[in-house]
């Protein structure tokens, strides 16, 4: 573990490099839950290099300008920093135990981390890395996500089965939201209208409706062959227009795509084994999965909707971004 | 810390309802308490499952506190001869839900006690198939039945390809209802049992055959051994020492079991980290099914607000029921025998090394349906 200067340092250096300079290189991160590492691979998907970090590396995010991409590591209690430019890790801001999925303020200038053995959410200052609230959840706390606004942050708790909604100026839980079993994370449509959170054991979608904070629609899946109890939604993915979601499909070993309008699926495709996070290119032709128990991902043609691809990256693939 | 923030939650519209849980075990459970000293045995500390149980109160407290459901406990440990009297003070009391963490015969005493009684019980940790068939209308089972772990193994053997089992039993009647079982389950799934030999623990020179382990598996042929010793006391010694060099499973080696601490997918990790924390022990399969039958009373309870045992019953034993056991699957019980659909782990006590439902293993309702007695072929007595 290199853990080198301070963040200020690290923000110094994405600034001197030009805050406007995200390269759009292409590249394909994927942290290696059980490897304590973040493999990266290039657009033609040869290895680039794989980047060591703190143990169990999860949930990662980039900043707006996409110069720097923060690593939960659940083993660690840290949020490790990657610099996209030299991929290295520079920086790690500690967290509670293990911290698993995070969102970032608007601004950038928070971070928002389910600490899931301890049952809460922190909001941790990223210029001085120290927690300035400790909001409780109920238990297994995962999913993290802004509204689009800012006002609300959606926690999911997996053990509570509800979405609680904490009001950021208050930082309070001013609302639960009852819904499928075991909610694991959100996507928010781009026009902040509807929060979708995939329900892991019940085999579900609830869409809410961000402006009322209820909720709007269930959808539930069922791949040709398979019964619901096979089908397990994790991760998910919008487009930048809103009209479509990716959801991946866990053990059903399918992701499904979703019309985000109508709510009809459009196609199921076949993936690797227990899919569990899903990224879009730019130009939103190609969508990556990563594959929990296959150690793999699948590349997915989005314009014939039919994967194109496997390859190895190494131990549970657990989340997937793509720098442009 | 904004512990008081949780009371915002209430801002939900509160159903006002109470429910209140009983727990019922023994002062000193002999299947926990092995007082093995002169054996050299390396006994696990003490399990009070009724720490499980608090733990599953807490785990939901922020959904009950939500709906305005009130959870209390009332945990009993008494002497074996108290048993009936003090479950049906506890009903008398009020206590609609009672959740048994006790010895077969124990379970089926309270069962015909409290018979007629308005209380929906589960049996948590009795494995005895008797129990299912007894049919008890008013009883759930949450801990795996003795067939749910046998099918298990027979599962495993038949993906391994060790076809050919060698039984080796002790004398007491749960021994002999384990390999009752495995027998069962062996012949479901076309297993050959080459032999079924009783064993016994006294090292009397003229009954060689029967307490020599070398000679106890000296046939010519077999893949596996399967030792059915629930004390344990002479399982410990057959790995390693049979006459041909096989794997031993049953009692010792490769175990079956509702939960192991190692088991690491699907959020098991978080239920086993919490309970760590919680009671500064390991945790027990024992406990992740007085855990489980917990959570589903007050899952269930949450359904059904207004909640009367009969109706809590209906609606465990039925598809509304999709209870989250960190085991990967939606759990529910079965309507015909009252027990709980689950996975079946096969472990050793480092790992655990396959989990049933083996892929490959097909039903036509779920998967689940090939661990235990099927509804076909089930029948009360």
């Amino acid at each position: 573990m290199r853990i080198i200067p301070t963040l200020c340092l690290a923000a110094a250096l994405a600034w001197a490099g030009g805050a406007a300079l995200a390269k759009d290189t292409g590249l394909i991160f994927v942290s290696l839950e059980r490897g304590n590492e973040v493999v990266v691979l290039n657009p033609d998907l040869s290895v680039n290099t794989r980047i060591e970090t703190s143990r169990r590396p999860r949930d990662m995010q980039f900043n707006k300008d996409r110069t720097l991409l923060y690593v939960a590591c659940g083993d660690d209690d840290a949020i490790d920093v990657i610099d996209v430019a030299t991929l290295e890790v520079i920086d790690s801001i500690p967290t509670g135990p293990s911290p698993e999925v995070f969102a970032f303020s608007p601004d950038e200038s928070q971070i928002f981390v389910s600490n899931e053995e301890d049952s809460t959410m922190e909001i941790i200052d990223v210029a001085t890395k120290t927690v300035v609230e400790r909001i409780a959840t109920g238990a297994e706390p995962e999913g993290v996500i802004n509204s689009v606004d800012g006002q609300y942050i959606f926690v999911t708790s997996e053990v509570a089965d509800m979405v609680h909604v904490v009001d950021r100026a208050k930082a309070a839980v001013i609302k639960n939201i009852i819904v499928g079993t075991r909610p694991r994370r959100f996507v928010v449509t781009p026009d902040g209208a509807d929060l979708w959170v995939s329900d892991e054991l019940s085999s579900e979608v609830h869409v809410i409706d961000v402006a009322t904070l209820e909720i709007k629609t269930v959808l539930s899946f069922v791949p040709p062959g398979f019964r619901p109890e096979d089908v397990t939604p994790v991760g998910m993915a919008v487009t930048r227009d809103g009209s479509k979601v990716i959801v991946t499909l866990g053990r059903a070993n399918h992701v499904a795509i979703v019309d985000a309008r109508t709510f009809d699926v459009l196609q199921y495709v076949l993936v690797g084994s227990r899919a569990w996070d899903v990224a879009l290119t730019a130009d939103e032709k190609t969508a990556y999965v990563a594959n929990g128990l296959s150690d793999d991902i699948t590349v997915v043609d989005m314009v014939s909707m039919v994967p194109v691809q496997s390859l190895p990256v190494g131990r549970t693939p657990h989340s997937i971004r793509v720098d442009d | 810390m904004r512990w008081a923030l949780i009371l915002l939650a209430l801002a939900t519209p509160a159903l006002g309802d109470d429910l209140k849980i009983g727990h019922l075990s023994l002062a000193e459970d002999p299947r926990y308490v092995q007082d093995w000293g002169y054996a050299r045995l390396i006994t696990p500390p003490p399990v009070v499952t009724a720490d499980a149980a608090r733990m599953a109160i807490t785990d939901l407290q922020f959904t009950t506190d939500a709906v305005g459901l009130t959870v209390t406990l009332d945990a009993q440990a008494v002497a074996e001869t108290d048993v009936v009297t003090t479950a049906q003070k506890m009903v008398a009391d009020g206590t609609a839900y009672l959740v048994l963490d006790l010895p077969g015969a124990a379970v089926a005493a309270v069962a015909v006690a409290l018979k007629d009684q308005p209380v929906l019980m589960v049996n948590a940790t009795a494995p005895e198939d008797s129990l299912r068939s007894a049919c008890h209308a008013n009883m759930v089972h949450s801990g795996p039945s003795r067939r749910q772990e046998t099918d298990a193994f027979a599962q495993y053997l038949r993906a391994m390809g060790w076809d050919n089992v060698l039984i080796l039993q002790g004398d007491s009647p749960e021994d002999s209802d384990f390999a009752d079982a495995f027998t069962a389950s062996a012949e479901r799934l076309r297993l050959t049992v080459v032999d079924r030999k009783p064993f016994t623990l006294a090292a009397d020179p003229g009954n060689r055959e029967g307490n020599n382990v070398r000679l106890l598996t000296a046939e010519r042929n077999y893949d596996v051994v399967f030792v059915a010793d629930t004390r344990g006391e002479f399982a410990r010694y057959v790995p390693y020492a049979t006459q041909l060099p096989r794997p031993v499973i049953g009692s010792v080696g490769l175990t079956s079991q509702a939960w192991h601490w190692a088991l690491e997918r699907d959020g098991a990790t978080q239920v086993s980290s919490r309970f760590d924390k919680l009671t500064g022990r390991k945790i027990q399969p024992a406990d992740w099914n007085v855990w489980i039958a917990v959570k589903s009373l007050i899952t269930a309870a949450m359904k059904t607000p207004g909640a009367d045992p009969a109706k809590l019953r209906d609606y465990v034993t039925s598809h509304r029921l999709k209870l989250d056991g960190s085991k990967g699957v939606t759990l529910n019980y079965r309507p015909w025998d009252g027990q709980l659909r689950q996975p079946i782990l096969l472990a050793t006590t480092e790992a655990v090394i396959a989990i049933a439902p083996i892929q490959g293993f097909t039903h036509q309702t779920t998967t689940l349906d090939t661990l235990g007695a099927d509804e076909a072929e089930f029948v009360c007595n």
